[in-house]
């Protein structure tokens, strides 16, 4: 049986969570005088009462269930996105209601999807907060929340399984309980390496700060209406570029890395699988670029280098706009924002592991076909892989096929074109950001009509949630107990 | 029992919370409609001050235009009386519009304006001093010099002019914003107030309501040899002393029918 009050009560952690980052925002508009002091010392407050007020009556519930730990992850989702849109909302500008609710969820999926066709105009303690809701969301506001809970039974465990797919356990070689702070640890400690780095390279401290949450959020939302294009600065590039490859690597096998354990990023092969496909694609594209004679050689590789990078990690970075590129190239691209970066980071998307995985399965298949009295195992990186992981696998792919073959559909039937529909759906979904078409990397999505965008708003739930999370959480709902 | 354990003092403090960030909303609120006011007094103060004497300004010097012809047609009297006069308004506009300054670099502007209608005005009276009369064509090198301060005076009044009439347009968006930014806190309480509304009807519900249902049913229920009402109430609040005082009742009974039971045996 679900308790209420006891997800009433986690839920308020969380409301205070995003209430701590809200003040952080507001002060920094108290400090530069801005316009958006208000919207966002009022979301604070809200966030800040709604917070405080289960914890006055709710007394302390140490035995939470795992269904309750469900309904607090996805609850909890839903109810950050929903608060998170209030500074925008109330700021006004191009921030309608179905534009403030995409901008929060984009944020806090770390999609980086954006509806604002001017970014700069936006006061700093707003971009800040924009930036904010990639950091919140990149390594999971439930994750945090758990940090910072006390270690009592039942607790960690139950939330925690419903934030982390199975998959992604395999790389962590220790409790359970460790491994959200192992996650966290490397987390902060990328977004602090790499905001000194930005700084060498040029950018400035709020810039540095709010590019570095985006990339090892692998988010995408920058404080430049050009993206990274604006800066023109290949240090800057290769900075981005290195940390959106590493951010889209298993969080567990960097922490072995830097331990100097056996299983690491350079030891495992699904990474060396990963990086390979990675480099193939970003070759294919260059070649294409240089071939059409689009660009020059140099320029092709180091656009191609970058866009691939930026979608197949998911962040959705730009130096290039990219609509106009020939075919091939595109579609190159898009299957990387099917694919996506590797379970246990920062990405979204299908997970490379699961594809690594399905192809394993698919090979184990075929062996069995020609011998049907043999006996085979999937290992991933010296692991046994059961049946169980096998089946789910499978079974995730084909919803995530259902799951976007459905939102192009509803998005085409709103008169919106193939490849922007389609490219939409599958970015909303892999939380990549920027697609083809109307949607495109130096594009936006303001031209789209409300329903569509409360409908990618959704997508992006589903695709950060991993769907499976969210069907799990309504049956539960229908069930009477 | 602590008061922070206190139902009473939980149902206040939500109360409370309730309470201040209404407040904190209307405060938001006036604090955002001073601001659409400020932008409408700049409006209406300013900028639609300095647009009339502007207008002023082109009118004056339409007048002046007048006046000289009159003078060209041998109309002198008259002529020179309509210069001045306009002279007298033009100078009074420039003023009033030094007065009511409210967009940036606007002093700039009106110091352009007294720049060229001075050069302006100068070739004018210059004219009119001269003894042997004026007349000039179109072809005469006076008439173009001028009809080029004639230009650049009307030039600058006009510059002056288009920059208060952005100044209104940049205003309104302002005013607009501003008034949307005042009702924002309003309908973001009236929600949030809504919601804080059900969670405090859940909450009296689940440690209220509920709780007294409970102990009542466990009363109704009650029979002598239970010793114990079969209900607990897990919080430490009054509806948790409720329930030991019921308690507290049951075993005094039963301590007394003991004690009467025990001594009917006796007898």
């Amino acid at each position: 049986m679900i308790r209420t009050k006891a997800i009433l009560k986690y839920l308020g952690f969380i409301s205070l969570f995003n209430a701590l980052f809200l003040c952080i925002s507001a002060s920094i508009s108290l400090f530069l005088h801005e316009d958006s002091l208000i919207p966002l010392l009022y979301g604070a407050l809200v966030c800040a009462v709604l917070g405080i007020f289960p914890q006055l009556f709710v007394e302390r519930i140490d035995d939470i269930t795992v269904h309750e730990g469900m309904a607090i992850s996805v609850l909890g989702w839903i109810f950050t996105c929903l608060v998170g849109m209030i500074p925008y909302f109330m700021w006004g500008g191009e921030f309608t209601l179905a534009n403030s609710l995409f901008e929060s969820v984009s944020g806090f999926t770390t999609t980086g999807a954006t509806i604002l066709n001017n970014v700069e105009i936006l006061p700093k303690g707003l971009l800040f907060w924009r930036a904010a809701t990639h950091f919140i969301g990149g390594v999971g506001i439930i994750l945090f929340v758990l940090i910072i809970l006390p270690e009592k039974k039942g607790i960690r465990s139950s939330i925690y399984h419903s934030e982390v797919s199975g998959l992604s356990m395999l790389n962590f070689r220790m409790k359970a309980r460790e491994i959200a702070n192992i996650i966290v640890a490397i987390y902060l400690s990328l977004i602090a390496i790499e905001i000194i780095l930005l700084k060498i390279f040029g950018m400035n401290w709020f810039d540095a700060v709010c590019h570095s949450f985006a990339t090892v959020a692998t988010g995408g939302f920058s404080t430049k209406n050009l993206s990274i294009a604006y800066y023109n600065n290949v240090g800057i590039e290769i900075v981005i570029m290195f940390f959106m490859l590493i951010s889209s690597m298993h969080f567990g096998l960097i922490y072995n890395t830097v331990r100097g354990r056996k299983l690491n990023i350079f030891t495992s092969n699904v990474v060396r699988s990963y990086v390979t496909v990675i480099f193939i694609g970003i070759f294919l594209v260059a070649a294409q670029l240089t071939v059409e004679k689009v660009y020059g050689f140099g320029e092709s590789l180091r656009y191609a280098a970058f866009q691939v990078i930026s979608l197949g990690t998911t962040t959705g970075f730009a130096i290039v706009d990219t609509p106009n590129w020939p075919i091939f190239a595109i579609l190159i691209q898009m299957y990387f924002t099917i694919q996506c970066g590797m379970v246990g980071s920062t990405s979204g998307g299908l997970k490379f592991d699961r594809i690594y995985l399905f192809f394993k399965s698919l090979i184990k298949q075929i062996r069995l076909a020609k011998h049907p009295q043999g006996i085979y195992a999937i290992k991933v990186d010296g692991t046994l892989i059961d049946n169980d992981m096998e089946l789910q696998t499978a079974v995730f792919i084909l919803l995530y096929i259902i799951t976007f073959f459905v939102t192009t559909l509803l998005l085409t039937a709103m008169n919106i074109d193939g490849i922007t529909a389609f490219s939409a759906a599958i970015t909303t979904l892999g939380n990549a950001g920027p697609g083809f078409g109307r949607v495109s990397s130096l594009g936006n999505y303001s031209g789209l009509p409300d329903a569509a965008k409360y409908i990618l708003s959704g997508n992006m739930l589903l695709g950060r949630l991993e769907i499976m999370n969210i069907i799990v959480f309504l049956t539960m709902l229908s069930r009477k107990h | 029992m602590k008061i922070t354990n206190s139902l009473k003092t939980k149902i206040l403090a939500g109360f409370l919370l309730l309470i201040f960030m209404l407040a904190i909303a209307g405060v938001m609120l006036v604090m955002e409609f001073e601001k659409v006011e400020t932008s409408a007094e700049t409006i209406i103060n300013n900028n639609c001050t300095s647009i009339e004497q502007a207008r002023y300004m082109l009118n004056a010097m339409d007048q002046q235009n007048k006046g000289l012809l009159l003078f060209l047609q041998g109309n002198h009297e008259e002529g020179t009386k309509i210069i001045i006069a306009a002279d007298s308004i033009m100078n009074q506009a420039i003023k009033t519009a030094s007065q009511h300054v409210s967009e940036i670099d606007e002093e700039k502007y009106i110091d352009k304006i007294k720049e060229e209608y001075n050069k302006y005005y100068t070739f004018i009276t210059t004219l009119l001093e001269k003894d042997d009369g004026v007349t000039f064509t179109e072809n005469d090198p006076i008439f173009s010099t001028y009809q080029q301060l004639d230009f650049a005076a009307k030039d600058a009044i006009n510059s002056l002019l288009q920059l208060n009439e952005k100044g209104i347009e940049k205003q309104t968006l302002s005013m607009r914003d501003n008034a949307k930014r005042a009702i924002m806190p309003a309908i973001v309480s009236l929600i949030t107030a809504a919601i804080f509304a059900l969670l405090l009807h859940f909450f009296i519900s689940e440690y209220v309501i509920n709780p007294i249902r409970n102990i009542t049913d466990a009363v109704s229920s009650f029979y002598p040899e239970q010793y114990n009402l079969k209900v607990t109430a897990y919080t430490k609040d009054e509806i948790k002393n409720l329930e030991n005082e019921i308690n507290n009742l049951i075993h005094r009974f039963l301590h007394v029918k003991n004690m009467m039971d025990g001594k009917n045996e006796k007898d």
